[in-house]
C-alpha cells in the first residue's frame, strides 16, 4: 500500500475540476462579453444568446463529475483510501482526458460561441444554426467525459495492481 | 481580455453594421433624382434628414466615434485616426485665435474624440504656449502661429500642421504593430503625397515648396517624388509603376479623382477580412474605415445632387462598399 499512490488519486480529481473548470470559465466568460454587448443593443435577444453563453459551461460540469467519481472510488469520501502507486498513477492518467480536453475545448467553444452570438446579431432567425456549430466542439469534450468515465471506474476495478 | 480583447466591442460594432448603406443602397442614392429623394432613401436607413446636409454628416461620423469610444471603453490603440483629429484641432485653434473668432463660434470647428482634449489646444493656442501639447502637436503648432502670425497665409499655417498629421500617421500605425493599422497608414500617408505633388505639379510649384508640402514618412520616396512631380504630368505615374502602387498608375492617369477612388478601393481591401473577426482592435478599425468610407460617399452623392452633376461622374468619384 502507498500513500503516494493515493496522493496520485486525490491529483487526478483535482485535475479534473480545475482545468476543465477553467477553461469552461474562461469561454462562458468570453461569450459572456459578447452576449452582453448583444443584449445591450437588443434586449429580445436574451434568452437566445444566454444558451450560447452557457455552452461552454458544460466541460467544467463534465470535469466535476469526473472529479467526483473518482473521490468516491478512491475512498476519499468515505471508506478504504489505500491503493498501490500503480493504481494511483492509473487513476491520474483516468482523469487526463477530460481535464485536458475540457481545458481546450471549453477555450474553442467561447470563441465560436462569440460568434455565433455575432452570428445572431447579423441574422437573429438562425438561431439554430448558431448553436450547431458550438455544439460541434462538444463532441470532443463527451467522447473525454466517456473515456475518463469508463478509465476511472475500470481503474476501481482492477485488482491486480 | 488579454486573450481576446474587445470581444464586447465587436459584438456592438457587428449590429451596427447592419445598418451600413449597401451597395445597392448608394446605387438608390446615385440614381435619386434629386436631393430630396436622395434624402428620402437616408431617412430610411436612419439617418437624420432634418439637419442641414453637412451638419447630419457630422451627427453620423460623431455617432461613429460615441459608437466606439462607448463600447470599446480605451481607445488609445485607435490613436492612428484620432491623431488626425488632434492636428485638424490645432489648426483650427491656431486660426480661430489668429482671426480672434469669438468663442461662442467655436464648438462646431472642432472634432471630440481626439486624444488631447480639445480645451488644452485651445488654451495653448490662446497663449501661445505650445510647449504644453505634446511634442508632435507642440512643434508643428507653434511653427503654424508663427508662419500665420509673420505672413497671414493660412494655406502656409493649413501644410505644416498636414504634413505634421500626416507624419504622426505614420508614426502611430508603425506603433500600434497591426498589420492592418501600419498598411492602412502607409496608404494614407502615401496617397496624400502623391496627391500633393500632383497638386503642386499642376501649379508649378518649385523643389523647395514640395519639400515643404510632403510628408517625411510613407513607403515612397520623398526624393523620387519630388524629383517627378518637378517632371511633366506622365512622370509621376510613371515613378509609381516603379513603386508597390504600380496599380494605381491608370487611376492617376486617368484623374485625381480616380485615384482617390482607387485609394478608398484599397482601403475597402484590406479591412474586407475583418468581417469573420470575433475581437481585436480590427474590426473597430475596420468599422470607422467603412463608415468614413459611407460618410464620404455620401457627401459626394448628395453634393453631385445639389450641383446637378451627371450619374457618370458621380460614379468616377464612389468607391466600394464594406458590405
Amino acid at each position: 500500500m502507498s500513500e503516494l499512490g493515493f496522493t496520485f488519486a486525490v491529483l487526478g480529481a483535482a485535475l479534473a475540476a480545475i482545468l476543465p473548470g477553467m477553461g469552461s470559465a474562461e469561454g462562458v466568460g468570453i461569450a459572456g462579453q459578447s452576449a452582453a454587448a448583444s443584449v445591450s443593443e437588443d434586449p429580445s435577444s436574451f434568452a437566445k444568446v444566454l444558451v450560447l453563453q452557457l455552452l461552454p459551461g458544460t466541460q467544467g460540469i463534465y470535469g466535476l463529475l469526473i472529479s467526483f467519481v473518482t473521490m468516491s472510488q478512491i475512498g476519499l469520501l468515505g471508506g478504504d483510501a489505500n491503493m498501490s502507486l500503480a493504481k494511483g498513477l492509473a487513476y491520474l492518467a483516468a482523469c487526463l482526458p477530460i481535464a485536458i480536453v475540457g481545458l481546450i475545448s471549453a477555450k474553442h467553444q467561447g470563441r465560436v460561441s462569440v460568434s455565433g452570438v455575432q452570428m445572431l446579431a447579423k441574422r437573429p432567425d438562425q438561431f439554430g444554426k448558431a448553436m450547431i456549430f458550438p455544439a460541434m466542439v462538444e463532441t470532443y469534450a463527451i467522447l473525454a467525459l466517456l473515456i475518463s468515465l469508463l478509465a476511472v471506474n475500470g481503474v476501481a476495478g482492477l485488482t491486480t495492481i | 481580455m488579454a486573450g481576446e480583447p474587445y470581444v464586447y466591442a465587436v459584438t456592438r460594432v457587428r449590429i451596427h453594421e447592419q445598418h451600413l448603406l449597401k451597395h445597392q443602397d448608394m446605387d438608390a442614392l446615385s440614381a435619386a433624382e434629386n436631393v430630396g429623394e436622395a434624402l428620402n432613401v437616408l431617412s430610411g436607413k436612419g439617418w437624420d434628414v432634418r439637419l442641414s446636409p453637412a451638419d447630419m454628416i457630422e451627427r453620423e461620423l460623431e455617432k461613429t466615434w460615441a459608437l466606439i469610444a462607448e463600447a470599446a471603453g480605451d481607445i488609445a490603440a485607435l490613436y492612428v485616426f484620432r491623431c488626425a483629429r488632434d492636428f485638424h484641432n490645432l489648426k483650427a485653434a491656431v486660426k480661430l485665435v489668429y482671426l480672434a473668432e469669438p468663442a461662442l463660434d467655436r464648438e462646431r470647428y472642432f472634432l471630440p474624440y481626439g486624444a488631447v482634449p480639445v480645451a488644452r489646444i485651445i488654451a495653448a493656442a490662446e497663449n501661445q504656449n505650445f510647449g504644453s501639447l505634446p511634442d508632435a502637436l507642440a512643434v508643428p503648432g507653434k511653427a503654424a502661429w508663427e508662419t500665420l502670425k509673420a505672413t497671414g497665409n493660412g494655406q502656409l499655417c493649413e501644410i505644416i500642421v498636414d504634413r505634421a498629421a500626416l507624419e504622426e500617421t505614420y508614426k502611430a500605425g508603425e506603433a500600434s504593430r497591426i498589420p492592418l493599422l501600419q498598411r492602412y497608414a502607409e496608404l494614407t500617408v502615401d496617397a496624400a503625397n502623391v496627391l500633393a505633388a500632383m497638386r503642386c505639379q499642376k501649379l508649378g510649384r518649385d523643389r523647395s515648396f514640395l519639400e515643404r508640402v510632403l510628408a517625411d514618412a510613407g513607403r515612397l520616396s520623398k526624393k523620387d517624388l519630388i524629383n517627378a512631380a518637378l517632371g511633366d504630368e506622365q512622370e509621376i505615374p510613371q515613378f509609381l509603376r516603379s513603386t508597390p502602387y504600380a496599380a494605381a498608375a491608370a487611376a492617376l492617369n486617368e484623374s485625381p479623382s480616380a485615384f482617390e477612388r482607387w485609394r478608398n478601393i484599397e482601403f475597402m481591401n484590406l479591412i474586407q477580412p475583418q468581417r469573420g473577426a470575433i475581437s481585436g482592435v480590427e474590426p473597430l478599425a475596420a468599422y470607422i474605415l467603412a463608415r468614413e468610407n459611407e460618410i464620404r460617399m455620401v457627401r459626394l452623392i448628395l453634393s453631385a445632387k445639389i450641383n446637378q452633376l451627371s450619374r457618370d461622374s458621380l460614379q468616377e468619384r464612389l468607391g466600394r462598399t464594406y458590405v
